[in-house]
Parts: structure tokens; C-alpha cells; sequence
């Protein structure tokens, strides 16, 4: 039997009727006790129109009732010191609650408990140092990769002391970054990065593990200033409101940290970012136009021991253009009426023209995957041109050139697959998804994902895949908000008993069984 | 001219005596020693201090000193002038020479041949503590503020020292505190709605239960200490204010927001309305009692409109607030007189009584005009800064001479002011006093422009080391002048009004040519201490 999915933010129908109620019940998720005077925030919508918020408290057993409701939705959040604020969980698959003939809907709002990090921080002289940024980043399984994400920060106080609190359980790093004092700063001297607890560049960093509940303590001790120095230049062109900044050459754009203390004159387009430690860094520049897609420049920059200057920017227009097109001929917006653009950390959406034109503007450079939204499920992507190149399973957008126009062609000669997961006596997790992974080098593509259908009488789940370009793939079946990292055939040899080959061919459906799910253990 | 409202280091810097400089050396002159010893809360000598000099107007840096052993310190081979003295150390801040209760006051150095001071380095202090909900329960994410009592515009006021939202156990921290009277506040802010209890009907349900503004006591904070003051914001009603705009243009949308009329506390009290554009209307909920400004500004239209009515929240709602939208205005002032590219220009357009905002010039292409654009129609008034040495001798808004006058803005206005700048200004050497005696780090104010009742323009300064102050640049004719002390005997932080003590005043004639030296006795406390 499925269970009620675990519902955090709450979208409820209830059905016009008089003398209608709301009540629930707020307790931990871990120990299943209820929890006293938490806040919940309720908003109705009635006809369309949000009314204002209802802000409530939950009782001594943690329960709550609201009487008279109007009919509509509504949404609720919950909050408790402590608690992980109930907006900030990934939200699974809501329920609708259909009281028929009942006139109270109830439901249950489960919180997790938040882990917390308190600290010191020292100076490389054993001072408190004050007003030095703590930031958190989190490992993170976002679109089948480990990414790192950046999630809560804090600044240390005049002790040198932080805590960050509101914490989801997870792997963390912790980026550390200080400001010298004037009188040293005037020498030409700044701290070099930091991350926990004594490297400096995250691959070297140390891994904090927090579970939920967890309190971490730790101690900071800023290195040794390094001689620091300036990266100068101009942007080329009269481009205005341009913002130059250094990253790190290695970050991920789920964590962007910049270096270095940027200054720049509108007047003249130059810039000059200083107290810049040595080190591989990337010089990038943004500038908005109102109205129009952003200007983008990216250049790597090695400082060693001397300062750089006369850097030259160019500014290129980052967007993307593209058509879609259907069997060759036909603007394809009808099949896939919008784009979506992926990379680490990013996915960027854009609409389709009737005419099968798109633009994806503001495209740093960068590895992106193009995939078109398809509606209808007669319809796969055959190839993605650009520059000559099929570039469905990767397009790199480089530095220093706009990008060139892509075409995305689509064709209803797709096939499909059934894939049926065996019986078991098992208590399965609710959201299961099929997984049709295609294998590109090193890398595992995701083709098409699919929920979960209906259940036949042998008590088999059956999964419906339409729109599949043909070709070869794997099929698995796991929980959609599963953290696995999909994207890395070596990943993958793990669960290789899992998943089943499949080939596809045009207009003709193939059937697969999965034994199995693959199910990790929840890292709670 | 006004003290900046931001606590940073530039603000104390600018702080230390605004005005002009005393006479040079620019001949060359001699070369003094200034030494010193750090010292401690208890007078211990503080040693390895980092103690930095910078010479008031001069762009060379000296280089900073760091105590010995014994805390003592000296620069040497400058030259005579005023200087500004301070430290910056790990857990203490940026703390100023001769620093006194009153908040952005630290005082110069008078260096007219060697020299020897005692920098007491004092201690910070540190306001901290948890703040709780009806339910005794910590709350969390909640803005906290503290507040420092201050003389600005002829009378005493508060002013926000520095923020801090509570963490999940309710605390705050706020450190690096100096010496000198808080009081801490939180609540009443627009999103501070209070929680409902127990069943809640709905449809019978009334939105207006707020956590009010509240605030602890005004409490001394010693040197060092770590004051603990918890908070618990008193949940009560707050109102609904409603209102129309009554002449909005087809195709227009606005904004409106209430503003709290007193500037400082802008930061947390200030409440945005929800904005009905098809119909004109406005709401703001949750508006904890003051008295506010209803800020209308329009968007999207052919012009930008705007509007500024007063309205006094008691505690019950208000209904039917009517707005009439004006075509904003122009100010546009010309300097006449100074060179071009010569530095120490500023104008500055001062609202007053309903009009409240401050705005500072924005310098235009051409050199000496500055324009202040998008103002309010409502009543004005401009405060000038010229060039050292220099000072204002006329202002004249076609042939109407405007220097010192409150002025009225109408709806679409486009105000053109000439102001002429003459070297032919005088200088008030003033000596404050108490009991006969030079009286050193004192506050002294110096009425510019509108009288005691109705001051429009004034300097407010700290005296020396010597007690001593030189305003210079000033245009000749007759000004009156306060002091009052900042510690010690008789503290306090200034006069209810100056009308309060106008009969204590000192009168002075000023006229182009040589500094008119004057004595100017402190200001018996009013009863109004600290």
C-alpha cells in the first residue's frame, strides 16, 4: 500500500461545504513527539486571490484547528526554533486531500530537527579576530552530480565567535574568509583562502557530517598573511555598469567565492582588484543591459609574485539563439514549448516563439546540457546542432566568443518503453521514478524520467516512458528525490544488478522488467 | 553641518571637529613631538597598541606608532596643526583619543609645539541577551536595535547604534560598545505579527495583533561592562491605515509606505502599504502607533508624482486618508565665486516639519551646480559647505534673498538658487569655559541660520585639548553660541531646545578681517542629564 507522501509544504483541496475544518498535528520527524507552540503560517486562496496570512500557534500536544475555512487552497509552513523551518525541506509530492463527504481535512506536519555550528576564530597572531565571513557550503545531488552548494553563513563577533544555526543534515565544508587589518593591508599583505580546517582550496578541505540534532564546535585559526597583489585592466568597449570580479579557478558554480577587494571607475572602465593572494583565478565581468541579455567576459588569471596590469576585457554578448524544429520542417513549438538550459547548479528556462525561435540569454561560459521541454509524447529530440556539431549530450559555451546559434531538431518517429518492477513484499518508498540513462564516455546521460502508473494484478508497478528517441540505454527505478549521482558510469558499476538494458527503435515500444529498486539508505 | 548617521570609521573621522583648519606652519615652521602613554580602564599602560596620527586637511600619512612596554608612544618631526589620535584593536574597535559619552565625539590635538597626552584606551562594553514571546519561549530571527540618546537639529533624540537579529536561542550580542547611556529595543517592525492561539474561527478571525515596539530603560553602560538585558515584546493591536489617492493617472501605479517622521527611527519603523491600483486605494497593516509620514510616489506614468501627508496613528484604525499627487520638483543650486575644480563644495536640501528626508546634491557636469531632483512638493531649507576659508554670502532664488529661509516647493516646481561665495569671512576663536577654566572636549554649537526657536543651520562641534575651537568660513554678521559638557560635572547631552536656553547664549558680532575671540560658559545642566 502506498503511504500518505511526506508533506512539508502543504497544498490541500477542500471542497466547498459550510462549516469546514482544517486541524493537524505538528510533531519531530525523528522522534514522532509533538511539538508545543510552533508557528504555522497559513494562507488561503480564495478564487485565485491569496488572502492575508494566518499566523498560529500549535497547542501543548501539538495540535491545531482552524473552523469556517473558506474553500480553495492552502499552504501552510511551520516554524520552530530548532527545527529545520518546514519551507526550507525539499518538498515532496503533495497530496490532494478529498474529504468527499468528510467536512475536516487533517494532516501532519513533520519538522526535522536542525543541526547547528558554533565557533571561535583566531588570528594568525592567537587575537579573536572579528567580522570574519563563515560560510557553509553543502555537498549536495542536484540533477544526477555531486555539486557543492552554498547554504547558511555567519560573521564572527568582536570574541571571534559565530554560530550558524538552521542547519539540514548533510556534508559540509566550511569556507573561511577574513579581511586584514589597515595597517597590514597598506603592506600589500592579505590572508589567503581558507577552508576548514587548514586548507586552502575546498579539494583539500575538511568534511564536517551533520545529522540532524547535531551541535558541531569548532576552532579557527587564520594562516599567516601571504604578500598579496593587484590584477588591473580595462573593459573594452563603453560598456556600462560592468562588475569585475576574481573567483577562484576551480569553484563550482553552485559556490562562487570571490578575491580580493574590487575597485572600479565608471568613467574610465578600468578596474583594479587588490590584496589578490597567488594563486589560478578567473576574471569575470557582467555587465546587465536593461532590456537585453547580459555581457559576459571570463579570462583565467595566474598570479604569481608580481602585480598584473593592462588586462583588456572584451564583452560578448552571452545569448544563446536557437530554433526548434519538428520532422525538418516544422516550428516545433507545438511539441516542446520551452528550452531548458542545465549545468552545475543552474537551469535556466525559456519559451519557444511560435515560429520555433528561442534565446537563452545571460549564458556564462561554461558545460551546459540543452534538453526541450516535450509535452506531447509523440515526440523525441534527434539531434542538437551547433557549429556542425551534435551537441545533445554537452554544449560548451567558451570565453571570449558569443555562442554559436543552435538547432534542435525534433522527430515524432520515437518508440517507447514499458518498464514493469517486479512484485515484492517489500514496504517500497513513495515517489519511485524510471530512469532511462544513456551511456556518453565516461558520463551517464539522462534521457527520460517517468513516474510511477498504475499497479496490475500480478501487484507489479508499471512505468510508462513515451517520446523515447531510439537508441540504446539502462533502465532503473529509485525514489525521485534520491541523491544519486546518475551522471558517473563509475557511480553507477554499483547498482549494475539494477538496472536492465533496453534498446529502443523508431515507432515501436520495447518492455523491460527491473527486479528492483535501488534504494541508499537515508542519510538522516 | 550634520553628523553622518553611519557608524564607521569614516564617521568618527569626520567627526573629530568638523570646520576649518587653524593656522598652518605653512611656512615651514617648526617640528613638534607628540608622545603619550596608553592606558587602560584602571590607568595601566596598555603595551604592543597600534596607535595612529593623522593630521587634520593633510593628505600625507604618518606612520603609525605601537606602544612599548610601558604603553608610551611618540611621533615626532611634525609639524603644527590639529590632529586626530586614535586605536584600533582586536576586540575593541576603533576607539578615538579623548573620547566622551556622546556618541561620534572624539577631539583633536592642538600641536603648537611639543606635546604630551594620556590616551585612555576605554574599555568596551557589551549589551547582550535573549528576547522571549509571551510564552517565554526564545524568538527567533528578530531584529534588535540599541539606541544612544543624541543631540541633532536643536534637540535631543535617538539614534540607532547598531542592529543584530536573534539566533535560535533568542540571543543577541551587540560588542564594541563605548561607554555611555543605551537603551535597547525590539518589535513593532511590519512584519512582527503576533500568533494566534488555541481554535481559530476564520471568518471571525481579526489580523491585527502585532508584537509592539518595545524598549528597555535608558541604562548607563560602564567601561567593560556586559550589560544582560532580556526583552519580551508586548503583543497588542496594531492598526490598519487606509487611504485613496485621489487624482492618480489612467495607467499609473504607485507605491505608498508610512514613514516614522522622526528620521532615526526610519530603519526599523517603517511600514509598507498594499497597494490597490485599479482602485487608488492603499492599506498598510500592523502599524504600531507614532506619528508617521504616508509616503506616495507613482511609477509607470508620463511623469513621476509623489506626495507626503502627515498622519498620527493612535491605536485604532484610520479610514479615508485622501492623498492628492504632485508633480515632483526640481532644486537646482549654482555656486558663484570659488574657482573651478576647487574642493569643500556641498549643498544639501533639508525637508522640514512634514518633508523630512535629507538629501544631498548630486554634483552636475557643470563644475559648481549641484540638482536635487524628484523632490516632494512640501517646505525646504539648504545647507551649504564652501571651501575652507570662504563662505556664503548671498543666496538669492531670483532677486529674493533666501540665506537661512525656509522655503516652499510647489508640485512641479523647478527652483533655481545662486548662491555667491566671498573670501571676505570671518572666524570665531572660541574658548569654552566652566568656572573660569578652559574647558577641553566639550560640545559647542554654533547657531548659523534661523533663530533659537526654529533653528535652521548649525555647527556642533567638540572643543580641543585645550578647549578650544576655531569655526571658520564664516559670513560676517551676528551668531549666538552654546556649550555644554560631554562628561564629568554637569554632563549632559544637550538642551531640550535651544528656545529653553536662549537666554544663556553667547552673543558674538562677526566681521571679515581677524577672529573675534569669545568665551563661551558651559550650560548649567537643565535637569536633562544623561
Amino acid at each position: 500500500m502506498m503511504r500518505l507522501a511526506l508533506a512539508v509544504v502543504l497544498s490541500c483541496l477542500i471542497a466547498s461545504a459550510a462549516d469546514r475544518e482544517l486541524t493537524g498535528r505538528v510533531v519531530d520527524a525523528n522522534t514522532g513527539e509533538p511539538i508545543a507552540r510552533a508557528h504555522l503560517t497559513i494562507r488561503f486562496f480564495s478564487a485565485g486571490q491569496p488572502a492575508p496570512e494566518l499566523t498560529l500557534l500549535s497547542d501543548a500536544d501539538g495540535s491545531f484547528k482552524i473552523t469556517n475555512v473558506p474553500d480553495g487552497q492552502c499552504q501552510i509552513s511551520c516554524d520552530k526554533a530548532g527545527y529545520l523551518s518546514a519551507s526550507q525541506m525539499m518538498a515532496a509530492m503533495p497530496p490532494a486531500i478529498h474529504p468527499d463527504d468528510k467536512r475536516t481535512a487533517t494532516m501532519v506536519m513533520k519538522l526535522t530537527a536542525q543541526a547547528a555550528v558554533e565557533g571561535t576564530v583566531v588570528d594568525d597572531r592567537d587575537m579573536p579576530a572579528e567580522n570574519v565571513s563563515i560560510q557553509l557550503v553543502r555537498q549536495e545531488v542536484l540533477n544526477g552530480r555531486r555539486q557543492l552548494q552554498m547554504n547558511q553563513g555567519g560573521a564572527t563577533d568582536e570574541t571571534g565567535s559565530f554560530r550558524i544555526f538552521g542547519l539540514p543534515a548533510g556534508r559540509y565544508y566550511i569556507s573561511v574568509s577574513a579581511r586584514l587589518g589597515e595597517t597590514r593591508r597598506t603592506k600589500q599583505l592579505a590572508y589567503p583562502p581558507l577552508y576548514y580546517s587548514k586548507a586552502t582550496d575546498i579539494a583539500a578541505a575538511q568534511a564536517i557530517d551533520l545529522k540532524a540534532g547535531d551541535e558541531a564546535e569548532i576552532k579557527i585559526r587564520l594562516p599567516e598573511p601571504v604578500p598579496a597583489y593587484q590584477v588591473s585592466g580595462v573593459v573594452a568597449g563603453a560598456v556600462p555598469n560592468v562588475g569585475v570580479m576574481l573567483v577562484p579557478q576551480e569553484t563550482s558554480t553552485g559556490f562562487r567565492r570571490s578575491v580580493g577587494d574590487p575597485n572600479s571607475d565608471p568613467k574610465t572602465n578600468s578596474f583594479r582588484i587588490s590584496h589578490v593572494p597567488s594563486g589560478s583565478y578567473l576574471l569575470q565581468a557582467e555587465a546587465v543591459q536593461p532590456g537585453k541579455g547580459a555581457l559576459f567576459a571570463s579570462l583565467p588569471v595566474t598570479v604569481g609574485s608580481a602585480n598584473i596590469d593592462g588586462i583588456r576585457l572584451e564583452m560578448v554578448d552571452a545569448t544563446l539563439d536557437g530554433t526548434l524544429r519538428i520532422d525538418d520542417n516544422t516550428s516545433g513549438q507545438k511539441a516542446a514549448g520551452s528550452v531548458s538550459v542545465q549545468s552545475d547548479g543552474y537551469n535556466n528556462m525559456v519559451q519557444v516563439e511560435p515560429d520555433g525561435k528561442f534565446h537563452i540569454p545571460n549564458l556564462r561560459p561554461g558545460r551546459y546540457r540543452i534538453v526541450p521541454q516535450i509535452f506531447t509524447q509523440q515526440a523525441c529530440v534527434r539531434s542538437i546542432m551547433a557549429g556542425g556539431k551534435d551537441v545533445r549530450d554537452g554544449l560548451t559555451v567558451a570565453a571570449g566568443a558569443a555562442p554559436d546559434p543552435i538547432e534542435i531538431s525534433l522527430t515524432s518517429h520515437c518508440g517507447s518503453v514499458e518498464v514493469a518492477l517486479a512484485a515484492s513484499d517489500a514496504a517500497l518508498p513513495p515517489n519511485l521514478t524510471v530512469y532511462l540513462l544513456r551511456k556518453v564516455g565516461d558520463e551517464m546521460v539522462l534521457e527520460k524520467q517517468g513516474y510511477q502508473g498504475p499497479r496490475t494484478s500480478d501487484g507489479a508497478w508499471h512505468f510508462m516512458l513515451q517520446g523515447v528517441a531510439p537508441g540504446d540505454y539502462v533502465a532503473y527505478v529509485w525514489p525521485n528525490d534520491a541523491p544519486i549521482e546518475y551522471t558517473s558510469a563509475d557511480y553507477m558499476k554499483q547498482f549494475e544488478s539494477y538496472g536492465q538494458r533496453v534498446t529502443v527503435a523508431e515507432d515501436s515500444k520495447a518492455t523491460v522488467t527491473i527486479e528492483k529498486p535501488v534504494l541508499i539508505p537515508a542519510k538522516n | 553641518m550634520k553628523i553622518g548617521k553611519v557608524l564607521a570609521v569614516i564617521a568618527v573621522l569626520l567627526s573629530f571637529g568638523r570646520g576649518q583648519l587653524a593656522a598652518q606652519g605653512r611656512s615651514g615652521g617648526g617640528r613638534f613631538t607628540l608622545s603619550g602613554t596608553v592606558v587602560d580602564g584602571s590607568n595601566q599602560p596598555i603595551a604592543g597598541l597600534q596607535v595612529t596620527l593623522q593630521a587634520r586637511g593633510r593628505e600625507a600619512t604618518i606612520d603609525p606608532a605601537t606602544s612599548d612596554a610601558q604603553g608610551r608612544f611618540a611621533f615626532t618631526g611634525l609639524p603644527a596643526g590639529e590632529y586626530d589620535l586614535w586605536t584600533e584593536g582586536s576586540g575593541f574597535g576603533m576607539v578615538p583619543y579623548a573620547e566622551t559619552p556622546e556618541p561620534f565625539s572624539g577631539s583633536q590635538i592642538h600641536l603648537a609645539g611639543d606635546k604630551s597626552v594620556v590616551f585612555r584606551v576605554v574599555p568596551r562594553g557589551v549589551i547582550e541577551g535573549v528576547v522571549r514571546d509571551e510564552f517565554a519561549d526564545p524568538m527567533m530571527r528578530v531584529s534588535v536595535t540599541v539606541l544612544r540618546p543624541v543631540w541633532r537639529d536643536g534637540r535631543p533624540t535617538v539614534m540607532s547604534w547598531g542592529q543584530k537579529f536573534t539566533d535560535d536561542r533568542g540571543r543577541y550580542r551587540i560588542g564594541n560598545l563605548a561607554p555611555g547611556t543605551y537603551t535597547v529595543c525590539t518589535g513593532g517592525s511590519q512584519n512582527a505579527a503576533a500568533p494566534l492561539t488555541g481554535p481559530v474561527d476564520y471568518a471571525a478571525r481579526v489580523d491585527n495583533r502585532y508584537y509592539a515596539r518595545t524598549c528597555s530603560r535608558a541604562f548607563p553602560l560602564s567601561p567593560g561592562q556586559r550589560a544582560q538585558i532580556d526583552l519580551s515584546p508586548a503583543a497588542g493591536t496594531a492598526a490598519t491605515v487606509r487611504g485613496r489617492v485621489r487624482n492618480l493617472p489612467p495607467q499609473t501605479g504607485f507605491s505608498a509606505s508610512l514613514l516614522p517622521q522622526d528620521e532615526g527611527l526610519r530603519a526599523t519603523g517603517s511600514f509598507n502599504a498594499f497597494v490597490d491600483a485599479t482602485q487608488g486605494t492603499f492599506t498598510a497593516r500592523g502599524v504600531q502607533p507614532g506619528h508617521y509620514l504616508v509616503r506616495v510616489q507613482s511609477y509607470g506614468g508620463t511623469q513621476p508624482l509623489t506626495a507626503e501627508v502627515p498622519v498620527d496613528v493612535g491605536g485604532g484604525d484610520i479610514d479615508g486618508l485622501e492623498v492628492e499627487l504632485g508633480a515632483e520638483a526640481t532644486v537646482t543650486v549654482a555656486f558663484y565665486g570659488v574657482a573651478d575644480g576647487v574642493k569643500g563644495l556641498f549643498a544639501e536640501l533639508h525637508g522640514v516639519g512634514t518633508s523630512g528626508m535629507t538629501r544631498g546634491g548630486v554634483a552636475q557636469p557643470k563644475p559648481g551646480e549641484f540638482q536635487f531632483q524628484g523632490i516632494t512638493p512640501g517646505r525646504y531649507r539648504l545647507a551649504l559647505q564652501t571651501p575652507a576659508e570662504s563662505c556664503v554670502q548671498s543666496v538669492k532664488l531670483g532677486e529674493s534673498e533666501m540665506r537661512g529661509v525656509v522655503f516652499g516647493v510647489g508640485a512641479g516646481a523647478a527652483l533655481h538658487f545662486d548662491v555667491t561665495v566671498s573670501q571676505n569671512c570671518g572666524t570665531i576663536g572660541v574658548r569654552a569655559v566652566r568656572e573660569g577654566e578652559a574647558a577641553p572636549h566639550s560640545r559647542v554649537v554654533l547657531l548659523i541660520g534661523g533663530t533659537p526657536s526654529d533653528p535652521a543651520e548649525l555647527r556642533e562641534v567638540t572643543t580641543d585639548d585645550e578647549g578650544k575651537y576655531l569655526f571658520s568660513g564664516l559670513t560676517p554678521g551676528r551668531y549666538l553660541l552654546w556649550g555644554w559638557a560631554l562628561e564629568g560635572k554637569g554632563a549632559t547631552i544637550g538642551p531640550s531646545s535651544l528656545a529653553a536656553v536662549e537666554q544663556q547664549a553667547t552673543m558674538v558680532e562677526v566681521t571679515a578681517g581677524d577672529p573675534v575671540k569669545v568665551d563661551v560658559p558651559l550650560l548649567a545642566a537643565e535637569g536633562s542629564g544623561q
